[in-house]
């Protein structure tokens, strides 16, 4: 496969592929470090790629990988560096976006806490918005699994996140 | 009030896993809008967490995206001295410096002699580090046929097939620019010509147009013509085709 044909398949990936990593790094440097590096792994691997009869899972799952090496090395800042995200469409004072990016990060601690698979789950549903059925392909899960992983991950976040904020009130 | 009481509703079925996109969207609006009941805030970040990361697109354009692989690419050169090719070319002209130190000793018959031996020498290297280097030994013996002042037939043969089936496209591109250099030579045109037409990466089609249109023989019009109208190819291409065309016709 020869590189021009090689970025028509992987270019339109990029996005998912960076939502991906971004939700796992939380930071945007990093997060496209990682898909930069991605896409050059990808081009070394080319020629299984023709073998593959998904680009994109083959892609996911190395994004996921170099996300982890990258979660485990010395250098990755355990911190929430999402600042520019838009979390709310509403004016706010920026007393009311200190508290909002402190409730962001504290959320995605809890959902950092999901065992690998929820949190899977999660990324394609709420932030993929996925259809079942699409969620069922690429995951090999059937429909009511994941209906039932689901609704596992999204009250277990609820009830981490409601830990978290109670315990740093309460010091 | 009866948004809210929907919204709890919608609330419970989202908590059960139960919702339909439509209902999990309606519930993301909900949420981001302002009038958020105290009793339902706490629910309020749980959706604009992930809504945020809806919107987020890389900002990586297709340059900068690829630029590990670009950087990658580049053939990467050893230093000239870990080259087998420097060194074993170091020896012949060694060898040469002392026949002609010989031969001006020994007689001047056998001078002519020795160094046309020398010569076919450095070539059959050349041959050698062709047929069995790496990409960027290949490379290098290219480079080094561009100094040659006058090859003979056979080392313009070896270049146009190397030209034609090198497997990397780099090869090919420095073969298409040295065959350039010795256009005066039999066959040089025609394979240029041949190789337009088997080439498939872009970026050597666009060198052998150029070298067509460097030689500035009108007799190539037909093949760029041909070769820009053809839907296999890319734009870009056919866009360099047509500039050759062009250029061509000016002269």
């Amino acid at each position: 496969m020869e590189l021009q044909e090689f970025k028509t398949k992987v270019y339109p990936l990029k996005d998912r592929l960076y939502r991906q990593a971004l939700f796992m790094l939380k930071s945007v440097e990093e997060a496209e470090d990682t898909l930069q590096d991605v896409m050059l792994k990808l081009w070394h691997k080319r020629e299984q790629l023709l073998g593959y009869t998904s680009v994109e899972a083959y892609a996911v799952t190395m994004t996921r990988n170099a996300c982890l090496d990258k979660l485990k090395s010395k250098k990755h800042k355990h911190g929430f560096d999402i600042q520019e995200m838009e979390l709310d469409s509403g004016v706010l004072t920026a007393q009311e976006k200190m508290e909002q990016m402190q409730g962001a990060s504290v959320m995605m601690q809890a959902f950092d806490r999901l065992p690998e698979q929820q949190r899977k789950l999660i990324l394609l549903r709420e932030v993929e918005g996925f259809s079942y059925e699409e969620i069922s392909e690429r995951t090999g899960l059937e429909v009511n699994n994941i209906r039932v992983a689901l609704s596992r991950a999204r009250k277990a976040a609820r009830a981490t996140y409601l830990k978290l904020v109670n315990y740093e009130q309460s010091i | 009030m009866s948004k809210v009481s929907e919204i709890e509703q919608l609330l419970e079925k989202y908590y059960n896993g139960e919702t339909s996109l439509e209902e999990e969207m309606q519930l993301h609006a909900f949420f981001e809008g302002e009038a958020v009941p105290d009793h339902l805030k706490s629910y309020k970040v749980q959706f604009n967490v992930t809504g945020a990361f809806k919107y987020e697109t890389s900002k990586l354009d297709e340059d900068s995206l690829f630029a590990k692989i670009e950087q990658d690419k580049v053939v990467k050169f050893q230093p000239w001295y870990k080259n087998p090719w420097v060194g074993r070319a170091a020896a012949a002209v060694l060898i040469i410096l002392v026949s002609f130190y010989a031969g001006g000793k020994y007689g001047q018959d056998s001078e002519v002699e020795q160094m046309r031996e020398e010569l076919a020498q450095m070539k059959s290297i050349m041959f050698e580090q062709l047929e069995n280097g790496s990409a960027s030994g290949r490379l290098q013996a290219v480079n080094n046929s561009m100094e040659m002042q006058n090859p003979d037939a056979e080392t313009i043969d070896v270049l146009i097939e190397t030209m034609l089936f090198d497997k990397s496209m780099h090869v090919r591109t420095a073969a298409v620019e040295a065959l350039v250099k010795f256009s005066e030579h039999n066959g040089v045109n025609t394979a240029l010509n041949n190789a337009l037409e088997t080439e498939r990466e872009p970026a050597v089609q666009i060198a052998i147009i150029n070298a067509l249109v460097a030689m500035k023989n009108k007799n190539n019009i037909d093949a760029l013509e041909q070769l820009a109208e053809r839907d296999s190819v890319l734009k870009e291409v056919r866009g360099e085709a047509f500039m050759g065309v062009f250029k061509l016709k000016e002269l």
